[in-house]
């Protein structure tokens, strides 16, 4: 009988490699989308940096009668040594300065008032005045003026360290700036880690979110492709033949399962590959410079053992799901319109455990969570860091008695005449002819 | 009368929709007899010829296959049937000796005689290695007739085997039929409107009206039962008087 299996397999592979839009949907797609908008997105990004590195600014100097004198010299020089090159504008209002720096392809205009290094002198605050022309609204204009700042931002330390200077001689910069330093560490499980807990909550909350959204865009993907299979039996008329062949009903959707499954793994291998490059071209790998093996808090092989499982478990609730709804279904349009029932139970917990941990919601909220199975793999996302395995595992025992139900159910339909005598429609009254 | 092949006994089918579309039949069909099932529209043709099929439970009565249970020894009968459905399609992303290779595994002997025995069959010449959905609709069913064919089954069930056929396509179907059915001695329960090709082909037929057998006899018998020339006639007069 396995050979039986193994044909039936072999055939859904074949006809779904061989179909062109679930080909270029689960293999092309990921292999060559995700990496093409990867390096589109890297290139636009690395454009955008060699534009604020190349930075030039106008400047309409009023200090000093409008020659420069010592502390607006000092600031110009520290914007020199932040590669913001300046030219100085040959007007003499804002006005005319702004309308010079757009003639010449300038973005920012740096004004300079008339008693700037008077007032530094004697302690006081001066005003600068920094106008950026915006054209496209884009991530670099963000940027733009910030870079302007910054070079302010220095300045200010540098004046301020040489008045203290007078007061502490032999007292390095650092310690006279910041006289009060916080070095933040975070406690995990009453262990003391050496990192500062923003980074470590960024670093994990980063796969904590990407995790189930593209375990949730496979799942989606797979329970379209066994629907799509069993409606294509249907529609393509093939499946009355299938099913009077001399074989027990189940290995018909066992095979049909298992050829899903392998197909899936493999666009899960194809998206994977894909989109860590994506993600490599945008952060230029800077999302991963938090080293957690050093830290002790990289998962551990049993975590990834239950994730395994529970995503396992949750492809072949839903694959069962698709099979299920598909058999009442007469074509592949009605089965993929049917297929929408499927989608919010996929997303609520994904989308929800987005944003906030299971045991801060409402009771309501937490006990329709856990009736999904769909949950389970989210949670076993988090538990990889969290190393809190007990609810998962007991999610795996009722996905474990939740497959085998839906299971059972699809035997029992494939093995019945319903699945041929049943005949949903959408968008038509629903019809039976018999001859 | 040679053995039966085939027995069914009160058969009746209602739907759950309430619908009585088989109701009480009883047919016994010899071994190596091609019988044809003739009615029209909404008779209740394909709905026995899914029960023999083992697609769908009879209501009461029993259906038996060479003594197998269509419902009990629904495994058994399935290894002895091959089944044509009515407008039946076939994998379009397969090639058609992929196609015949996959039905073959299914069933007891040499695979590959099998298969050779399917490429026959359908003739196809070299296009039996093109993908089927690059096949006319007559090159389709000729597959579909090999597939059916080629494991020489006892029973081949066939629902309008060559309905929406062209001329030459459909006399080729009709003519591979009756040569490889009695080339290997088995039986075929044919259904299809073409009364032309059931009196060429079938040794009996069947007439049936609202889910009853209301005329059964070879051809020549149901002429003279009728006073008619051809079974059109028959048709007409029995539908008319039924």
């Amino acid at each position: 009988m396995p050979s039986h299996l193994l044909n039936i397999v072999k055939k859904e592979l074949l006809e779904i490699f061989r179909d062109p839009r679930l080909f270029i949907g689960m293999v092309i797609v990921p292999i060559l989308v995700f990496p093409l908008m990867g390096f589109t997105v890297g290139t636009s990004m690395e454009a955008s940096q060699k534009q604020l590195e190349q930075m030039e600014v106008g400047v309409l100097s009023y200090d000093n009668n409008g020659t420069l004198s010592n502390y607006s010299f000092v600031l110009l020089a520290i914007m020199r040594t932040q590669n913001i090159s300046w030219r100085s504008a040959p007007v003499d209002t804002p006005t005319d300065g702004i309308s010079w720096c757009i003639a010449n392809n300038l973005t920012v205009l740096v004004v300079i008032p008339a008693n700037f290094s008077e007032r530094i002198d004697t302690g006081e605050s001066a005003r600068l005045e920094v106008f950026q022309v915006l054209v496209d609204y884009g991530f670099t204009e963000s940027a733009i003026s910030s870079r302007v700042v910054g070079a302010v931002d220095t300045f200010n330390k540098a004046v301020t360290a040489s008045r203290l200077h007078a007061t502490y001689p032999g007292v390095p910069s650092e310690e006279l700036l910041v006289p009060a330093q916080v070095k933040s560490q975070s406690v995990v499980k009453g262990e003391i880690k050496d990192v500062d807990p923003n980074t470590l909550v960024a670093t994990i909350s980063m796969s904590s979110i990407m995790m189930p959204v593209v375990i949730m865009i496979l799942i989606i993907m797979a329970a379209q492709l066994a629907a799509t299979s069993v409606a294509m039996e249907k529609e393509q008329k093939t499946m009355e033949v299938l099913l009077s062949l001399p074989i027990k009903r189940i290995y018909i959707l066992i095979g049909k399962l298992a050829g899903v499954i392998v197909v899936s793994l493999i666009a899960t291998l194809t998206y994977i590959v894909g989109f860590s490059y994506y993600m490599t071209s945008i952060t230029g790998g800077a999302g991963v410079s938090l080293d957690l093996n050093a830290l002790g808090m990289s998962p551990e092989p049993v975590g990834y053992a239950i994730m395994v499982a529970s995503l396992f478990l949750s492809f072949i609730t839903a694959l069962s799901l698709a099979v299920l709804l598909a058999a009442y279904t007469k074509d592949v349009r009605s089965a993929q319109s049917l297929m929408g029932l499927m989608y919010m139970p996929l997303m609520i917990p994904t989308i929800v455990l987005m944003f906030a941990p299971l045991d801060v919601l409402p009771t309501s909220l937490q006990a329709v969570l856990y009736a999904i199975p769909f949950t389970y793999p989210i949670l076993a996302s988090h538990a990889l860091y969290t190393k809190e395995y007990f609810v998962v595992l007991i999610g795996i025992i009722y996905q474990v008695a939740f497959t085998a139900a839906i299971l059972w159910l699809a035997t029992r339909l494939f093995a019945s005449e319903k699945v041929l005598t049943a005949k949903l429609e959408f968008g038509r009254k629903r019809k039976r002819i018999v001859e | 009368m040679p053995h039966p092949s085939v027995l069914i006994s009160d058969l009746v089918k209602v739907y759950s929709g309430g619908q009585r579309a088989v109701d009480g039949i009883d047919l016994s069909i010899a071994e190596g007899e091609i019988f044809g099932l003739i009615g029209p529209n909404g008779a209740g043709k394909s709905t026995t010829i899914r029960m023999l099929a083992t697609l769908l439970k009879p209501t009461e009565g029993r259906i038996t296959i060479f003594g197998n249970d269509v419902v009990k020894d629904e495994i058994a009968v399935r290894g002895q049937i091959s089944y044509l459905p009515e407008d039946a399609g076939a994998y379009e992303n397969l090639k058609g000796r992929e196609y015949l290779k996959f039905m073959a595994a299914f069933y007891e002997g040499e695979q590959g005689a099998i298969v050779s025995r399917g490429i026959d069959i359908a003739d196809l010449k070299e296009r039996i290695d093109s993908q089927i959905k690059e096949y006319s609709k007559g090159m389709k069913r000729r597959l579909l007739i090999a597939r059916t064919l080629m494991t020489t089954p006892k029973v081949a069930i066939m629902d309008e085997p060559t309905a929406g056929l062209d001329v030459m396509h459909g006399h080729y179907v009709r003519a591979k039929i009756k040569e490889v059915v009695k080339a290997t001695g088995g039986t075929a329960i044919i259904s299809s409107h073409n009364l032309l090709e059931v009196e060429f082909l079938c040794d009996r037929v069947a007439l049936i009206n609202k889910g009853k057998i209301i005329a059964l006899g070879t051809p020549p018998e149901l002429k003279a039962r009728y006073s008619a020339n051809n079974l059109e006639e028959v048709f007409l007069g029995a539908v008319g008087s039924a």
